[in-house]
């Protein structure tokens, strides 16, 4: 087997690697650490002077990406994407075969994202996306006419570092995309959660198209590592960073003030569905719309539903609706199995159902429906939210509501949400419009929840022009 | 203690067993009467456990079985009174932090004192005093007086009265008075008495900080011993437990074989000590391991399926513990561990495991929500 590398280089740069790659592993051994992948993995002990070789190979690439036509680049993304679909692929045999033990994700739910999603991010996409948010893409080559203004152009930010958490797949292979269409050599840090897909990405990149080979640098340190970080982000145009609030805080307080920041810190979405949606020909498509958005990518990014407010009153009540989703979840278990979990991540779906349980014994309202024999899918009936009511592995609490109306802003009262995924006819929709313009940045339709358009502004924020700079000739 | 004459009468059977020893084991099929005679009251006394075993398709008529009998998840005692007795009647009531799941207290109502006590000291003289030493008891924690409704202090407070030749407490509501330790271990020192140091492993953190600030150390005499329990979830400093070890052995000049920890719970009357100063003066060398007293059983489930896991393969740990008669005696915690040998091991609590990039988990943030407790 082909050894894999979790981490990729600017060329030139191999010399520096040390050796052997970690104390523990020669070149091509089995990875002692990921008892759940087979051997090949290398992993590379990242040390402050190799980041500084690693921006200083940026840096150089920095004007060669410059003078690349916008369009060249996104065709070369284009084509790095439908190589990845490639059945005999490399990067796609890497991915689907250590995906499972390194990111947590099944080999079905990646082979979803990379054939399903991550075409969104074909030519055709980044086109949409460049037009929306920078009017003409070729202002990113040069000055270009504007209708009602000076002819102006959109300089990208430079030198960037993207700080990236264990979330979904597509995140940081978006992330990336964005820093090279704003022509931005990129410093990614990937987490210790998905130290794949970045490094893949980048390698696969740098295959279909040697002239982006040293615009990508992808190097797993561990955070906190101060004189490190410190090397990586000094004299970055932008830093962008996925995570806790923690770790946003942190990174945004070693950023130089003149740097700028993005941080996308913690938010949670929900799924609101009114009764409309829950008549008798429409409960069980409701139903399998929300499973579908429980199950893709297993609860674990900021769009995933973490609870379901149902509204009471219509043809099908909670109970019925609950069995309803229970199915829909078993039915995914062959079709878009959850990823595998650790005896922690098992006890804790049971924790949560052991409570529930007894709760159901107890006290009226409450009620469970599981995975036989398993830790798959767990729907919790509950009048209220209270913690330990889910929200991971597939485990999803509904909670009744009189109103959807009142029932959101209650519901929503003091968490970051990131988006509503609605079952709602476009007539209520609109009733609800001002509630819920107050509570999240993205409303879309059940079961469409994982998947924003391209365009979609992440956390209510412009992807690209939030970093461009414009440069504008008056009279020219 | 409660004028129901079958509870009555089980006490008596349950403090028998306790009064053979902890350490005597019990046979299979005499822990397995027993325990099925204490299901059956329980079943009959304490009516949300009876709903809870009805919803769980069990009761007294078709268990055979200690392991079959339902058991209630800690998060349980959060919800309502678990007893077989009027609350109002307790002897004892304890509750738990708070700090875990659901920010809420759990609540363990005990009917007898006497119960209570009898397990907890004839399973700590087992563990701690095993050579019949009554060392004089340092206790890095509050006093019962202070603290009355930790099942912590109240341990502290009866092995005070019954096992202990002196006891002092460095904690109270100001912090840790760690120049009256350091000056009462000092004594020890030069007095060369043995000594006991009871405490919190928090606490002892936070004093070994306060010993690595000025440079204090200690060889405390021979036989001296210590006992720690809990972990530092949410602290401000995390020890491996390594480490931990180590500080205590340079700082305390403590042996190895003299440091027990204890695994315990506000849901559960008994204890489970380490087995490293029984098996030293027993003279033996065996794995580490932690062990039940005979009258409570311990189990490890595989998370995935909730069937028993084989021995050493990790799952989360379920009790039956004969002491908690007045409650519930079939506990299902959230910790993970593995059996071992005649005992156990504890992994930790399987939470936060995870990561969540810029997702959060749903109680993260309902806690964040929610005044500290």
């Amino acid at each position: 087997m082909t050894p894999l590398d979790l981490w990729y280089l600017p060329p030139g740069l191999s010399a520096l690697i040390p050796r052997p790659l970690l104390p523990i592993l020669g070149e091509g051994e089995i990875d002692p650490r990921d008892p759940g992948a087979e051997g090949g993995l290398r992993r590379l002990a990242v040390s402050p002077e190799l980041v500084c070789a690693a921006v200083a190979a940026l840096d150089g690439a920095a004007p060669r990406l410059r003078n690349m036509p916008v369009c060249e680049i996104v065709a070369a993304i284009d084509r790095a994407l439908a190589c990845w679909r490639e059945p005999g692929d490399p990067g796609r045999a890497a991915l689907l075969e250590h995906g499972p033990a390194l990111t947590g994700y099944s080999r079905e739910t990646l082979a979803y994202a990379i054939d399903h999603m991550l075409p969104e991010f074909g030519e055709h996409g980044l086109r949409r996306l460049l037009t929306a948010e920078l009017g003409d893409p070729a202002a990113l080559d040069g000055f270009v006419t504007s209708e009602n203004g000076p002819r102006h152009m959109a300089r990208g930010p430079g030198r960037q570092v993207h700080v990236f958490a264990g979330t979904v797949p597509t995140v940081p292979v978006f992330s990336l995309i964005c820093g090279l269409l704003l022509k931005s050599p990129v410093l990614a840090k990937p987490s210790s959660h998905d130290p794949l897909i970045p490094a893949v990405f980048a390698q696969l990149l740098a295959r279909v198209e040697p002239r982006l080979a040293g615009a990508l640098a992808v190097l797993p340190w561990s955070g906190g590592d101060e004189p490190l970080e410190r090397e990586a982000l000094a004299g970055a145009g932008a830093v962008i960073v996925y995570g806790s609030a923690e770790t946003v805080a942190t990174y945004r307080a070693m950023t130089p003030a003149t740097t700028r920041f993005v941080g996308y810190g913690h938010a949670l979405s929900v799924a609101a569905i009114a009764r409309e949606a829950l008549t008798a020909g429409a409960a069980t498509e409701t139903a399998r719309r929300l499973a579908w958005d429980v199950a893709l990518f297993d609860q674990r990014g900021c769009l995933s539903p973490q609870f379901a407010l149902l509204e009471r009153g219509g043809e099908t009540a909670p109970e019925a609706f609950c069995e309803l989703l229970g199915a829909e979840l078993d039915g995914l278990r062959s079709r878009l199995p959850r990823g595998p979990l650790d005896a922690a991540g098992h006890a804790r779906v049971r924790a949560v159902r052991e409570a529930v349980r007894f709760r159901a014994a107890v006290e009226p309202g409450v009620r469970l429906w599981e995975s036989a024999g398993s830790t798959d899918w767990t729907v919790l009936l509950l009048p209220r939210l209270d913690p330990g009511s889910g929200g991971e592995h597939r485990a999803i609490a509904v909670v009744p509501a009189d109103d959807l109306a009142a029932a959101l802003p209650a519901a929503c009262a003091g968490l970051s949400i990131s988006c509503i995924g609605l079952a709602a006819t476009p007539q209520r929709t609109r009733t609800l419009e001002p509630v819920l313009s107050r509570l999240a940045t993205r409303i879309c339709p059940l079961g469409r929840m994982q998947e924003p358009p391209i365009t979609w502004r992440h956390d209510g924020r412009p992807n690209l022009s939030d970093l461009t700079t414009w440069v504008e000739i008056e009279g020219g | 203690m409660p004028r129901d004459r079958l509870l009555q009468a089980l006490e008596q059977r349950v403090l028998a067993v306790i009064h053979g020893g902890a350490g005597v084991p019990m046979p299979d099929d005499a822990f397995n009467h027993l325990a099925l005679d204490v299901f059956a009251i329980q079943y009959a006394r304490n009516e949300p456990y009876r709903r809870y075993c009805e919803l769980k398709g069990a009761a007294p008529a078709t268990v055979r079985d200690w392991r079959e009998v339902p058991a209630v998840p800690t998060a349980a005692f959060k919800e309502l009174p678990l007893t077989c007795f009027p609350p109002d009647d307790a002897e004892l009531v304890f509750t738990t932090s708070g700090t875990t799941q659901g920010g809420r207290q759990g609540t363990h109502y005990l009917a007898s004192a006497k119960l209570y006590n009898a397990s907890l000291l004839a399973h700590f003289e087992a563990a701690l005093l095993p050579d019949g030493a009554r060392p004089p008891a340092l206790v890095l924690a509050q006093s019962p007086a202070e603290l009355p409704h930790s099942s912590l202090s109240h341990m502290f407070g009866a092995i005070e009265r019954e096992l202990a030749e002196d006891c002092a407490y460095y904690v109270d509501e100001a912090g840790l008075h760690a120049d009256a330790l350091a000056r009462d271990l000092s004594l020890a020192e030069a007095e060369a008495k043995p000594v006991m140091l009871l405490g919190t492993a928090f606490a002892f953190v936070h004093f070994l900080d306060a010993c690595a600030g000025r440079g204090l150390r200690w060889a405390l005499p021979k036989r001296s011993r210590l006992m720690d329990t809990g972990g530092f979830k949410g602290r401000s400093r995390e020890v491996p437990r390594d480490e931990l070890y180590r500080l205590y052995r340079e700082v305390f000049g403590l042996q190895e074989q003299y440091l027990v920890n204890e695994y315990g719970m506000t849901e559960l009357c008994s204890q489970f000590y380490d087995a490293t100063l029984i098996d030293h003066e027993a003279r033996r060398r065996r794995p580490l391991r932690k062990l039940a007293p005979p009258w409570c059983r311990v189990q490890a489930l595989d998370p995935e399926t909730m069937r028993p896991a084989a021995e050493g393969a990790t799952g989360v740990l379920r009790f039956f513990d004969l002491s908690n008669l007045y409650s519930v005696a079939a506990v299902q915690t959230e910790d993970l561990g593995r059996t071992v040998a005649d005992g156990f091991e504890v992994l930790g609590r399987a939470q936060g495991a995870e990561a969540r990039g810029c997702s959060i988990a749903l109680d993260d943030l309902l806690l964040a929500q929610q005044p500290r407790a």
